[in-house]
């Protein structure tokens, strides 16, 4: 039986194998040098950026149905998964600089919270499953953590079309007259513009405490691009036809820009 | 490493950067392509960390700390381009098990393939810490820095990476299946 030194010995020889590579790659990036700013504002952004399955324990069974329990207890598949859509379509926002047929990159704009006049309006309609993440229950609220999602979104703007995953936190709370949803979520959308990650918080609420009928949800993110892109979205989604057939409305606003750089704490 | 080049890539002196990514290129490649196993990815993920490192040169404060930094770029440029590719290609990671190989040292000791299939089946974190700790040597410490984690973060993934890896290694059919029914 081999210990864990036997196995990291022969990881380590294993690794230490040689592998011949082409490097000639590096020659496309200098070339791309002369377009490509440096970054030199940044935003310390609070959100502890973590991999898909870093700390997450996953419940057993994801393929299983959504048992009933918790069923009750949360908002249902369709608003849940509206929420999901909402997450989702953040992420499909793509390319702005250079995305949009220009010849010459446009120039990044300054703060991104001035740029929002700018903030260009779209439409369409995402598609969204979602897995069971690890749940938690408390006395007056539910939370979901570690809960994947995919979706594919058809959009107006073609640069908010596009396939892709996202990892969410949820707490489901019960208020007076209804249920509140918060959330944040990471994830990635890829196109053929493009692929970049996505970070987004935001809220959503029922009207009922059976969480059924018509929901809102809010959603502001931050994204960047492989390409260098990076800019916010606000956008609603709006409730499903049909509670099976996993497809929402949406609308909303995006627009690039930096992050204002946060003077140091005193 | 030239601390003088890195401070003037810092300040936009694209000569610079480029007498940096010169010397740096090559060793980040091969650690992507020993985290990813498989060539196209390896490339994707090294370009991206590369383009990173001259985006984000001006917020390396410390220009000393410049190669952890950039594994840390290339650590993420791999999770992302990983990420991306298991959607598109699920069998990421198995190209470099299928391709032929001549019997060597190595192979009299341990199957390779055994061991390419271990590796493959795990999670890209697991993949990482195996790099870090046994191809770059790096102590724990330096690894956790890389990866923001904990140092207690860094040993539990690196115990259950080596856990999965030789359950592969000891009853292969019975570890895979295992590993199917987890994912």
């Amino acid at each position: 039986m081999k210990t864990e030194r036997d196995t990291a010995r022969i990881v380590h020889e294993w690794l230490r194998e040689p592998a011949e590579l082409d490097d000639r790659g590096l020659s496309r990036i200098l070339d791309r040098l002369p377009d490509t700013p440096q970054r030199r504002h940044r935003w310390l952004w609070p959100f502890e950026w973590r991999p898909f399955g870093s700390g997450a324990t996953r419940s057993a069974g994801t393929d299983e149905a959504i048992p009933k329990r918790r069923y009750k207890q949360m908002f249902t598949a369709t608003n849940l998964a509206a929420l999901t859509a909402a997450l989702a379509l953040t992420g499909s926002l793509a390319l702005f600089a250079g995305s949009l047929g220009d010849p010459e990159p446009e120039p990044v704009p300054g703060n991104v919270f001035a740029g929002i006049h700018n903030a260009k309006h779209f439409t369409g309609r995402v598609s969204a499953s979602s897995g069971s993440g690890d749940l938690e229950t408390r006395a007056d609220r539910t939370i979901e953590r570690d809960w994947p999602s995919t979706f594919t979104n058809t959009m107006t703007d073609d640069r908010m079309s596009g396939t892709g995953a996202a990892m969410n936190y949820l707490e489901d709370i019960q208020i007076e007259g209804g249920r509140y949803l918060s959330h944040a979520s990471h994830g990635e959308l890829v196109n053929d513009l493009g692929a970049f990650d996505f970070t987004c918080t935001g809220a959503g609420a029922t009207g009922t405490v059976e969480a059924v009928g018509e929901s809102r949800a809010v959603i502001t993110c931050w994204y960047e691009g492989k390409d260098l892109f990076r800019g916010m979205v606000a956008f609603t989604i709006l409730s499903s036809s049909t509670p099976l057939s996993g497809v929402w409305d949406a609308e909303g606003w995006i627009w690039q820009g930096e992050l204002p750089e946060i003077p140091p704490a005193r | 490493m030239d601390t003088e080049l890195v401070i003037h890539a810092r300040n936009g002196d694209q000569q610079a950067f480029a007498a940096l990514a010169e010397s740096s290129y090559g060793r980040l490649h091969q650690v992507a392509f020993r985290i990813l196993r498989d060539r196209p990815a390896a490339e994707d993920a090294t370009q991206q960390a590369v383009l990173s490192m001259w985006r984000d040169l001006p917020q390396l404060r410390n220009p000393e700390r410049f190669e952890a930094w950039s594994y840390r770029l290339l650590v993420n440029a791999c999770n992302s381009e990983f990420r991306r590719r298991k959607r598109l290609l699920p069998t990421l990671g198995d190209e470099a098990a299928r391709e032929p190989v001549a019997p060597d040292a190595f192979g009299q000791l341990l199957d390779r393939d055994l061991v390419e299939r271990g590796f493959a089946a795990l999670s890209i974190d697991h993949r990482v810490v195996l790099v870090l700790r046994y191809y770059l040597d790096l102590p724990l410490d330096a690894i956790a820095a890389t990866l923001d984690v904990p140092i207690g973060t860094v040993n539990s993934r690196l115990h259950r990476a080596l856990a999965r890896m030789r359950a592969v290694l000891e009853e292969p059919e019975t570890a895979e299946l295992a590993e199917g029914v987890a994912r």
